[in-house]
C-alpha cells in the first residue's frame, strides 16, 4: 500500500511542475515505469517475497527515472543494467542449499582479497578512487563483489568458529581470530592504498555488524568502533586527501568553490527542493557533480522535495526491516548470519552515502543500492536480494541450532 | 544473536530518524537561506530565464532595462552609484541590488501572474519598479553641479520622498566592467554616491541646531539683540565671524542673515552641551536612514571625553562633526514640515499597469513647535536679505541657511540647506559642493536651479511666476 501511495504523491508532484516544463508525452514516462516495475514486482512475488520485490524495485524506479531525467544517454544502459541484474536474481533465488557456504569459505574470502589486489596492481583510477578494473570490454568496480564474498566468508567462519554453549564465545586463540583479523585488516588496508573510502567504511560496518550478529558481545562493537575511530585519526595525519575531507564536512562553506564545491552544491540542492520539491524534470540537479551516481538522493530530494527524500527513506527501512524479519525467522545460524549480514550491506551502505550526501557525517563516495546509476552497483545488489530470497527459501543447512 | 540484530535494528532506525531530522534541517529550517546565498548557480540561472524588470522615475520615464538580455542604463549619469550595476564581474550593487526581490519577480502577486504567463508560455516578467526621483529634477541639478565634485538631495517634504538627487562626478554603468581599474583608482571617487556616502563637516548650516534649541527652550527673546564685535575668545578657542567682519548689534533673524559666528557661539552656551546634543537627536540627525543602498552614518562626536568636540566649534559646524547631504537635507524637511521622517526611494512597484506595492516612509515623528514656524521666517529672511541671496527663485519665497565649511582637503565646502515655498513648503534640498569655497556664492546657486526646475515641472502647486 506504501507503494502506491508514495507512487501516487510522486506522480502528483511530478505532474504538477511537469505540466510547465515538458513536453505532454514525456510525462507519461514516469507513470508507465512505475506501472511497468509494479506489474514486474507482483508477478515475480507471486513466489517471492512481496515486500522485498516491492520496495527494491519502487528504489530502482525512482533512481531510474531520476537518471533518465539528468542523463537520458545513460538510461538505455541503466535499463539493460536493471534487466540483467534481475536476471542474476532470479538465478540466484532459485538456490537449493548453501551447504557450500560454509565448506568453500576460505576459497570465497581469498576470492574477494584477490579481487582487490588485482584493482590496486591493474586497476584504474576514476574520480581519485583507484576502484574499478576492466576485463575486456567490461569495466567493474571488484568492491562490490567483494562486500558480498565477505560476508559470504563471515557467515561461514563465525558459524563454525563461534561456540553455540556458552553462546558468544569465540575462543580465544590465532586460529579462531587469525582469519578474521586478517581479512578485516587486509581489505582496510587494500581500501586505503585505492584511496576508496566510502568502500572502507562499508566493509569496517559488516565486519563490526556481523561479529557482534554472532557473538552477541557489544565488546567488539565497541572495539571497532575504537579503532575505526583511531584509523580514522591517524589517516588524517598521514593522508592529505583524509584530512581535507574531514575539513570540508565540518565546515564546507568557506571552500565552496574549492574542495567543498560538490557539497556545497549538494546543499544547494537540498536548499532548493523544500519540502514537496521542484519537480521532477524542474530542478537543477546538474549542479551537483555526480548527481546520477553516489549524489543521486540528493537530485531526487531537489526534484521530489523532502516528501520523496523520506520516500525513499522509507523504502530502505522497509528493505531493511523486511530482511531482517526473515533473517529471525531462520531456524539455523548460517541461514540466519547469511541473510541478516545480505541485509546488513544495504543498511550500512544507505546510510553511509546518504549520510555524507547531506553532511551528517564525512562524505565518502558509495553508491546508493538499487538508485545509483551503475552496472557493477546494480547487478550486484540484485545478486544480493537474490540470495536473501533464495536463502530464505532453503530449508536449514544443518541441524545444529542456537 | 537474535537480540543482537534487534539492537543493530534499533541503531539502523534512529540512524534514518537522524537523516530525516538532517534533511528537514537543511530542506525546510535553513532552506530559503542557503538557497539565496549567492554561491547558489541557481539563481543566476533563474535570471537567464525571466525578464528582469525595469527601474523608470515617477514619471515613467526609462532609468534602466534589459534590452535583447543586456541591460541597459539610460537615466542621468549622476544617479549611476545610486542605481548601481549588474556586472558579470563586479556583481551587483545600488538599487539593482536592494530591488533583486521586486525586479526578479518574487512578489507573491508577481509570481502568480508569472504562473499564469508560464501556463500560456510567455516568459515570466520581474515587477517594474518606480522610484520617487523626477528625472528632469536630477537632470537640472547635474546641470548646475556642472563637473565639480558634490552632491544634491531633495526629499518632498510632505511624504519623505526623495525626488532628487544627484552626484558629481559619477560614471557610465554601461561601461563598468571596462572603466572598472579607472574608477576604482580615481582620487575624486566617481563610484561614491555622494548624498547618501560623502561625509562633510556641515559649517554654518549647522547653526540650524542651535537655532532650533534656544527657540524650543524658550531662551531667547526674540527682539533680543547681540553684540558682535568680529571675533570671540571662548574655551580657550578665537572664533572668528567670516573674514572677522564685526556685525555689531544684531538679533537672531539677522544672525542667521549674516552667518554670524560670534552670536551663535554666544547662543550655543545659552544651551548648553546637554540641550544641543538633544536637539540633535529630537532632528532624527543621529538615526540613519535606511536606504537599501549604502548610507554613511552621521559622525557626531561623543557628549564628553576622548575625540569630543567643544560646544562653540559644534555651534558653528566645526569640529570632529561630520554629516551626509542626506541627513540634512531630511533635517530642512523636518524644520519645514514640523516632523522628521525618514527618506525613501520606491514610489511604487507595477507588473505591466498593476500597483503591487507602494513605498512610504519607514518612521515619522512629529517635532512641531511654534519655534520653528518663526525660524521658517528667518530663513526665508536669510535667503531674501541674507548669505542666502543667490538661491531665491523669482516668485518661489526659497528659505535656507548657507555654509562654508571649513576642511583639511583645501578650500571650504559650500553648503546651502532649506526648503520651498517657505509659507507652505513642499521640497527640502541640501547641496554641497566640495572646495568650492563659500556656500552664498557656489551653492546657493546650485539650489536656485534645481528648485525653478521643480517649479517647472509642477511640484509647487499654486505657486505662479
Amino acid at each position: 500500500m506504501w507503494v502506491s501511495l508514495g507512487g501516487a504523491a510522486l506522480l502528483g508532484i511530478a505532474v504538477v511542475n511537469v505540466t510547465l516544463h515538458r513536453p505532454l508525452l514525456e510525462m507519461l514516462y514516469g507513470p508507465l515505469l512505475l506501472l511497468a516495475f509494479a506489474l514486474g514486482a507482483f508477478l515475480l512475488g507471486q513466489k517471492r517475497d512481496k515486500v522485498l520485490l516491492a520496495a527494491t524495485f519502487f528504489l530502482t524506479t525512482v533512481g531510474f527515472i531520476e537518471i533518465y531525467r539528468l542523463k537520458p544517454e545513460l538510461a538505455a544502459k541503466q535499463l539493460l543494467w536493471i534487466a540483467l541484474g534481475i536476471l542474476v536474481m532470479l538465478i540466484a533465488s532459485a538456490l537449493r542449499s548453501y551447504r557450500w557456504i560454509e565448506r568453500y569459505k576460505y576459497l570465497l574470502g581469498t576470492a574477494g582479497l584477490a579481487l582487490l589486489a588485482c584493482t590496486i596492481l591493474f586497476g584504474r583510477e576514476v574520480g581519485g578512487a583507484k576502484a574499478w578494473l576492466r576485463v575486456g570490454i567490461w569495466q567493474f568496480e571488484p568492491v562490490e563483489i567483494v562486500k558480498v564474498l565477505l560476508v559470504l566468508f563471515l557467515a561461514g567462519y563465525l558459524q563454525e568458529n563461534v561456540s553455540a554453549k556458552p553462546f558468544g564465545k569465540l575462543p580465544l586463540s590465532w586460529a579462531a581470530w587469525g582469519p578474521v583479523l586478517l581479512m578485516w585488516g587486509l581489505s582496510i588496508l587494500l581500501l586505503f592504498l585505492q584511496r576508496d573510502l566510502g568502500a572502507a567504511l562499508l566493509l569496517t560496518g559488516i565486519f563490526t555488524a556481523m561479529l557482534y550478529l554472532a557473538t552477541g558481545q557489544g565488546l567488539f562493537v565497541g572495539t571497532s568502533i575504537f579503532f575505526t575511530g583511531l584509523t580514522v585519526l591517524a589517516s588524517t595525519f598521514i593522508f592529505a586527501h583524509v584530512r581535507t575531507r574531514i575539513a570540508i564536512w565540518l565546515n564546507p562553506w568557506d571552500k565552496l568553490s574549492g574542495n567543498g564545491y560538490q557539497i556545497g552544491q549538494a546543499l544547494f540542492a537540498l536548499a532548493a527542493g523544500g519540502f514537496s520539491g521542484r519537480g521532477l524534470a524542474a530542478g537543477d540537479p546538474g549542479f551537483v557533480p555526480a548527481a546520477h551516481t553516489d549524489f543521486i538522493f540528493v537530485a531526487i530530494a531537489e526534484e521530489l522535495g523532502l516528501l520523496g527524500a523520506v520516500s525513499i527513506l522509507a523504502a530502505f527501512l522497509f528493505l531493511v526491516a523486511r530482511g531482517w524479519q526473515l533473517a529471525m525467522e531462520k531456524n539455523d545460524r548460517l541461514g540466519f548470519l547469511l541473510v541478516s549480514g545480505l541485509v546488513c550491506i544495504f543498511a550500512i551502505q544507505a546510510l553511509i552515502i546518504i549520510g555524507g550526501a547531506i553532511k551528517v557525517i564525512p562524505l565518502t563516495g558509495i553508491t546508493l543500492p538499487f538508485v545509483s546509476y551503475g552496472g557493477s552497483s546494480l547487478i550486484t545488489n540484485y545478486l544480493i536480494l537474490g540470495l536473501i530470497l533464495g536463502i530464505n527459501n532453503c530449508r536449514p543447512a544443518d541441524q545444529r541450532d542456537y | 544473536m537474535k537480540d543482537s540484530l534487534k539492537k543493530i535494528f534499533f541503531l539502523f532506525r534512529l540512524g534514518i530518524v537522524i537523516l530525516i531530522l538532517a534533511l528537514t534541517y537543511w530542506q525546510i529550517i535553513a532552506g530559503s537561506r542557503i538557497a539565496n546565498l549567492p554561491e547558489n548557480p541557481r539563481l543566476a540561472k533563474q535570471e537567464e530565464k525571466l525578464l528582469r524588470g525595469r527601474i523608470l522615475d515617477r514619471n515613467g520615464q526609462i532609468i534602466c532595462s534589459t534590452i535583447d538580455g543586456k541591460r541597459q542604463y539610460g537615466g542621468p549619469s549622476s544617479l549611476a552609484p545610486l542605481i548601481g550595476y549588474i556586472s558579470g564581474r563586479q556583481g551587483k550593487s545600488g538599487l539593482e541590488l536592494f530591488f533583486s526581490r521586486e525586479l526578479l519577480g518574487q512578489l507573491p502577486a508577481q509570481r502568480l501572474i508569472n504562473f499564469a504567463r508560464q501556463l500560456f508560455g510567455k516568459k515570466p516578467e520581474g515587477s517594474d519598479v518606480y522610484l520617487t526621483l523626477d528625472l528632469h529634477v536630477v537632470e537640472a541639478a547635474q546641470r548646475a553641479l556642472a563637473g565639480r565634485r558634490g552632491a544634491v538631495v531633495g526629499v518632498d517634504v510632505r511624504t519623505g520622498e526623495i525626488l532628487v538627487l544627484a552626484t558629481s562626478p559619477a560614471f557610465d554603468p554601461n561601461r563598468i566592467g571596462e572603466d572598472w581599474r579607472r574608477l576604482s583608482q580615481d582620487s575624486s571617487s566617481p563610484l561614491l554616491n555622494r548624498p547618501l556616502q560623502g561625509l562633510y563637516p556641515p559649517g554654518s548650516t549647522f547653526k540650524l541646531i542651535t537655532a532650533i534649541g534656544v527657540l524650543n527652550w524658550h531662551l531667547i527673546d526674540l527682539n533680543e539683540r547681540f553684540y558682535c564685535p568680529g571675533r570671540i575668545e571662548i574655551q580657550g578657542h578665537t572664533i572668528e565671524c567670516f573674514h572677522g567682519k564685526a556685525h555689531g548689534w544684531i538679533d537672531l533673524k539677522e544672525a542667521l542673515a549674516v552667518s554670524c559666528n560670534v552670536t551663535f557661539v554666544r547662543l550655543a552656551e545659552r544651551l548648553g552641551k546637554e540641550r544641543f546634543y538633544e536637539t540633535i537627536k529630537n532632528m532624527g540627525l543621529d538615526r540613519k536612514p535606511e536606504l537599501g543602498v549604502p548610507v554613511s552614518r552621521t559622525r557626531i562626536p561623543p557628549f564628553r571625553g576622548q575625540g569630543s568636540s567643544s560646544l562653540p566649534q559644534l555651534a558653528i559646524g566645526q569640529g570632529s562633526l561630520l554629516v551626509t547631504p542626506i541627513q540634512m537635507a531630511v533635517l530642512a524637511a523636518a524644520v519645514a514640515d514640523g516632523t522628521v521622517r525618514s527618506p525613501y526611494f520606491l514610489r511604487q512597484t507595477q507588473a505591466g499597469d498593476r500597483v503591487l506595492e507602494r513605498g512610504h516612509s519607514n518612521w515619522q515623528r512629529e517635532v512641531n513647535m511654534a519655534a520653528l514656524s518663526v525660524l521658517r521666517e528667518d530663513l526665508r529672511y536669510a535667503v531674501a536679505e541674507g548669505t542666502g541671496r543667490a538661491a531665491d527663485a523669482p516668485g518661489l519665497s526659497v528659505a535656507g541657511k548657507t555654509g562654508t565649511a571649513d576642511n583639511p582637503h583645501g578650500r571650504p565646502h559650500a553648503w546651502f540647506v532649506g526648503f520651498a515655498p517657505s509659507e507652505d513648503p513642499s521640497l527640502a534640498l541640501a547641496v554641497v559642493i566640495e572646495n568650492a569655497g563659500s556656500g552664498g556664492e557656489a551653492a546657493a546657486p546650485v539650489a536656485r536651479a534645481v528648485f525653478q526646475a521643480a517649479r517647472d515641472y509642477g511640484y509647487f502647486a499654486g505657486v505662479q511666476d
